[in-house]
């Protein structure tokens, strides 16, 4: 088996990269060490994961078995899907690892060991959670996951912000544990063995005879996943927590551990779950819930003036545009193949793209953090200066975010609006469920315009204007952080211009898992390099298609004409000050700060019900509330009143008694000694004479 | 020289906009400069029209002595202007200092601080000779513009 | 749909929406003339400033590399954004499935060129325009995207060339008549011009996002600015009245010139006669605008 040894090579490779920055102080010499191990693991997994969606074949191993003691084994099942996974997460943990090697400098009291080991475990619980085929050890990854990504959190614990982000995390995702505990331990009493081929056969006879649990346990697993995907109301930890890690651990976070809980929504609801009515309602429901987030989450995004904190609310809005395209999949899927299937391609490639851009934005903010020693969007301004190159990335990456062609948030979200909006045109949906998908998809438009104005913001007060103080030097950022960005940017743009390549992989992934008869890829999509076309029905006509490249090509020619015509007219050229109407200001009386872009719109969305504030439809401060309890129960809860200190009371005087006895002096103690002697020899005078 | 380039400098005549300066005038002439752009007198007939921005300027129109604060605002506004520029002096005040010409507070006209392409006098000038100055301007009359500046004018 | 003919459409859109907006910007500058009873400018005089810029010198202010890109990009987006309207056919030179989203996203890269410009420019008066800008953008979009989204349902496909094909065959119906309505309400806030000139209000904000471009970064956020208007009354006159359409190229491309001239000639008088509103109220109009016209998908979802 040559698979396995990959697997086990890249695993034991983390391992062993876990123990040794466990030992190592030196941010430098760990950061080497870390990077070293983790190049050597992304190439392993990359051309593993390639190999065998290439190959299309599906990898199957069990390492041990728990069996006597309980029916469950550490079961490895690698298909397209958990490929298409391991994929990103290779990227991804390549890009970080490097990207932190120089980064850590930046935190001037942290040494090396509360980072580099937390993030080893943090990468091995994710390969770990996607080639899983158990409930048990699932779950023992995904808590691994949490304590790990938990640490990495409050790795700065001397900020008191970043403690209480990390208690509500803690604390928010272990309920989500509890329920997904909760859901496994039902599993268990119906199907006896924690394996998903088990459990999938448990659930397929519970879906005839109780269909109330079964709708149970979806709700139960639906909010174990949504709360860590971060979609709202469920993910309200997730603005506190995500900016409190360092911006490289948040880059993981945002790129990779929110988009393996919908990896995990996905395996449950396409392969664990088998297909039924039932099906249909929880994929409305989850279209819902992805609508609310990306409504919400986006619009708050708006009101943010930190970097990060901005970010991770768009990481809730982004995570709703999959469960948009994954909710509108399954409801379609049965009845119609073509539509459902064209939502869930859009919904994967969406968190493939979310992946790369997402981790590309989160080190942007790390690298401004690094220069200036806040992401505060007030504080910062005029970055092109220094760092022209991290500038270029962010650009990229927030044209991808806002879905701009023709990079790669284009096609996805392209595939997103036309599956949502094309349910007008089923005929055996009630009109009501039309109503909500096409409202759902207009909003999504919408929606990508206020991203684009959001992450304009970032761009225009952080980069552009005037330069402000620096932290550091004037020297551009360390290229090893450069590098890894501008891989991820290199990233964007490719799987923009080619959106074939991720396409086939996620159709791959999609038909590996799902059971149901599905069309075939070139039913579908035309199979061409150059762009891609979409058809919709059997019997429909490609409308034409998608050309990036050709685009592309007729701006190039485009900008050489228009700068040839400059040349051609001779401007001359002077370098001059910015007109202030002939005044002279500092940078800082000039700049136009974060706080300010987009007020009027920021009134508007602001509001307050009750005593608790919205800003940007998002509650931005509570009320500090009070429990009025009767009496009684405070009595009850109460104890130490009622219960101890009264018999302490007795006792205390008890041995005040006693040791009242002691007091005497020496002369009083032979007294009674000698009394005692009398009264024993008297007794004993008086028994033995009877 | 380029065709373009050519024909850039044909059409500079045709149009040009204006940005207003003032550099203390008692706003005499900054009235009789909004005159012009009424119906009755229409300059935006021969392409001519009012800027917000020295950026986009062709020509700087300065009312008022340069007075002594202001100095250094007429330098930059003409370091913002980018060529080819001319420099219109309205009124009495802005050609020779009118009235203030000794004030301990004023310098003087603008040809002092900045070169003066044109001048048009007047206390204030009427609207009809600001026309009559940019008809000179443009070449719809006869030129009295200062002859090195009016070989850029004119190419 | 051979080569030739794509060529030879791509030249006339392109021709139509970039060469031939000054002569409709200086139409637009001799209607405003006349309204308020004076001569006005030349009907050419709009080549003439735009020639004039050319020439002009380039004044930088920043070393920002962005601020001697980005207005190209504005008038090379307009560009690609003409090859999506049909003007000689029903359908456009450059047509997919899926083209609406692409216009819409088009139009949008028109406006974070000039944003980015502005704030490349690091002049504070040049951000206040690029926020304003974006508000305007991000309010105004979306009841063009619904507009077209409800052409779209009613005609089942999301070519725009289909919705043509739909709507001049099968006559209006209330949904598309509701949706024309809405776009002919927003039409000048897409343009940009007043009442929804906010963000580049010369008496209040010194032309805010163009406040520092000199030259021939000036003249070409300037001709994008012109060609927007004929861009944005072409996809009006174009997508939402498409009568009358004939079979002869060039016969459609004077009558949809006919067209454009009438539309710009009321939008014309819309922006001689009404003051600015201030950007508050300007995206409050659009975004009650925008909720109405959901309105008009649920219509065309019911098919009337």
């Amino acid at each position: 088996m040559e698979y396995i040894s990959y697997l086990t090579a890249s695993l034991m490779l983390l391992l062993m990269g876990m123990v040794f920055t466990s030992f190592i102080k030196n941010k430098s010499v760990s950061g080497m060490v870390s990077l070293i191990i983790t190049s050597f693991f992304s190439g392993f997994i990359l051309c593993f994961s390639l190999k065998l969606i290439l190959k299309n074949t599906v990898l199957e191993y069990e390492f041990f078995s728990l069996s006597p003691l309980l029916n469950s084994s550490f079961q490895v099942f690698v298909d397209s899907l958990s490929a298409l996974f391991l994929i990103i997460i290779a990227i991804a943990a390549f890009c970080v690892t490097m990207f932190s090697w120089k980064y850590l400098n930046a935190y001037k009291i942290y040494s090396a060991y509360r980072f580099y080991p937390f993030l080893f475990l943090l990468f091995i619980s994710s390969v770990g959670i996607v080639i899983i085929r158990d409930l048990l050890f699932f779950i023992f990854f995904w808590e691994l996951m949490t304590l790990s990504s938990w640490l990495l959190v409050i790795s700065e614990r001397e900020k008191r912000e970043a403690l209480k982000g990390g208690l509500q995390y803690f604390i928010a995702t272990h309920v989500a544990t509890a329920f997904l505990i909760l859901a496994s331990v039902i599993l268990y009493s119906y199907s006896n063995n924690f394996s998903f081929i088990e459990i999938r056969k448990a659930l397929s006879i519970l879906i005839e005879n109780n269909m109330l649990l079964f709708n149970f346990i979806c709700l139960l697993i639906f909010i174990a996943f949504v709360t860590k995907a971060g979609v709202l109301p469920f993910g309200f930890w997730l603005p506190n927590t995500y900016p409190q890690a360092p911006s490289s651990a948040s880059s993981f976070f945002g790129g990779v551990m929110s988009k393996l809980a919908v990896y995990a929504l996905f395996r449950f609801f396409l392969s664990v779950i088998p297909f039924s009515s039932n099906t249909q309602i929880w994929g409305f429901i989850i279209a819902t819930a992805g609508v609310f987030s990306i409504f919400v989450g986006t619009i708050a995004a708006l009101t943010q003036d930190e970097a990060k904190r901005l970010m991770s609310f768009h990481a809730i809005g982004q995570v709703g545009y999959m469960l948009l395209g994954i909710g509108t999949g399954l409801y379609f899927i049965n009845t119609n193949p073509f539509l459902g299937m064209i939502a869930l391609t859009g919904g994967l490639l969406h968190l493939f793209n979310n992946s790369i851009y997402k981790s590309l934005l989160f080190l942007n903010a790390g690298a401004i953090f690094y220069k200036t020693g806040t992401t505060d969007l007030n504080k910062v301004s005029g970055l092109i200066k220094v760092m022209p190159l991290t500038t270029m990335t962010a650009i990229v990456g927030s044209l991808s975010i806002a879905g701009v062609p023709p990079f790669n948030g284009f096609v996805s979200k392209l595939l997103i609006f036309e599956s949502s909006i094309w349910t007008a045109k089923i005929s055996n949906a009630s009109f009501l469920i039309k109503g909500i998908f096409i409202i759902s998809g207009i909003i999504s438009v919408f929606i990508s315009a206020i991203t684009l104005a959001s992450f304009l913001k970032f761009v225009n007060s952080s980069f552009m204007g005037k330069l402000k103080t620096l932290r550091n030097d004037k020297k551009d950022i360390p290229w090893t952080m450069t590098v890894s960005q501008i891989m991820l940017a290199i990233l964007c743009l490719i799987t923009g211009l080619f959106p074939i390549i991720p396409l086939e992989l996620i159709y791959k992934a999609i038909l590996s898992v799902s059971e149901i008869q599905l069309p075939a890829f070139s039913e579908i999509f035309i199979s061409n390099f150059a762009g891609i076309g979409i058809n919709f029905c059997p019997n429909c006509l490609y409308g034409g298609a998608w050309f990036p490249i050709f685009v592309i090509f007729s701006v190039l020619i485009f900008s050489l004409l228009i700068f040839a015509f400059e040349k051609y007219a001779q401007a001359p050229k002077r370098d001059v000050d910015t007109w202030y109407g002939g005044k002279e200001h500092t940078p800082e009386e000039v700049t136009y700060t974060g706080h300010s872009f987009y007020q009027p719109f920021k009134d508007l969305v602001s509001f307050k019900i009750g005593k608790i504030k919205f800003r940007g439809l998002y509650p931005s401060e509570f009320p500090s509330f009070k429990v009025s309890v009767p009496l009684w129960i405070k009595k009850i809860i109460n104890p130490d009143e009622w219960l101890y200190y009264p018999v302490a009371n007795k006792i205390e005087k008890l041995f005040n008694l006693i040791e009242k006895l002691y007091d005497r002096l020496i002369q009083h103690y032979t007294f009674l000694f000698i009394i005692g002697i009398v009264l024993v020899i008297l007794l004993v005078f008086y028994l033995l004479g009877g | 020289m380029s065709l373009l380039k050519k024909l850039a400098q044909k059409a500079f005549k045709k149009s040009i906009w204006v940005f207003h300066v003032n550099t203390g005038a008692c706003n005499g002439c900054d009235i009789e400069l909004l005159d012009i752009l009424t119906p009755y007198y229409d300059i935006e007939r021969f392409g001519m029209k009012a800027v917000s921005s020295p950026r986009h300027a062709d020509a700087l129109v300065i009312s008022g002595p340069v007075t002594r604060p202001t100095v250094d605002f007429v330098r930059k506004v003409y370091e913002a202007t980018p060529e080819p520029k001319i420099v219109i002096a309205l009124g009495s005040c802005a050609t020779a200092g009118g009235i203030w010409f000794d004030s301990y507070n004023v310098i003087g006209g603008v040809d002092k601080i900045i070169p003066v392409n044109l001048y048009i006098p007047g206390c204030p000038p009427r609207p009809e000779a600001i026309l009559f100055g940019i008809a000179q301007a443009v070449g719809m009359s006869k030129k009295k513009i200062k002859p090195i500046i009016a070989a850029k004018v004119e190419s | 749909m051979n080569t030739s003919w794509i060529i030879l459409s791509a030249l006339i859109n392109i021709f139509v929406v970039l060469f031939l907006s000054p002569f409709f910007d200086g139409f637009t500058r001799k209607v405003r003339a006349l309204i308020q009873s004076r001569v006005g400018p030349p009907p050419l005089q709009s080549y003439y400033d735009i020639l004039k810029l050319m020439g002009k010198e380039d004044l930088k202010s920043t070393i920002n590399p962005l601020f001697r890109i980005s207005p190209y990009l504005s008038v090379i987006s307009i560009a690609m954004a003409a090859l999506l309207i049909p003007i000689t056919d029903f359908n456009p030179p450059f047509n997919f499935w899926g083209d609406i989203f692409l216009f819409i996203y088009i139009i949008t890269v028109v406006g974070i060129a000039i944003i980015i410009t502005a704030s490349a420019s690091e002049n504070p008066f040049a951000y206040v325009g690029a926020s304003r800008k974006m508000m305007l953008h991000l309010s105004v979009e979306p009841i063009l995207a619904i507009a077209l989204i409800t052409g779209a349902i009613n005609a089942g496909s999301f070519k725009i060339g289909d919705i043509v094909t739909w709507y001049y065959s099968n006559g209006p119906n209330v949904s598309m008549l509701l949706a024309t309505v809405c776009v002919f309400l927003s039409l000048q806030a897409l343009i940009g011009k007043i009442p929804f000139d906010v963000s580049e209000a010369e008496q209040e904000i010194a032309e805010g996002v163009l406040i520092e471009l000199s030259g021939p970064k000036y003249a070409c956020v300037k001709w994008a600015n012109m060609s927007k208007q004929v861009l944005f009354c072409l996809v009006f006159s174009q997508i939402f009245i498409p009568w009358p359409m004939t079979e002869n190229f060039l016969l459609n491309t004077i009558i949809a010139l006919l067209k454009v001239t009438i539309i710009i000639f009321i939008s014309t008088l819309i922006e001689a006669l009404n003051p600015r509103l201030r950007i508050d109220q300007a995206l409050k109009y659009n975004l009650t605008l925008a909720g109405f016209s959901i309105t008009a998908i649920f219509l065309a979802l019911l098919g009337v």
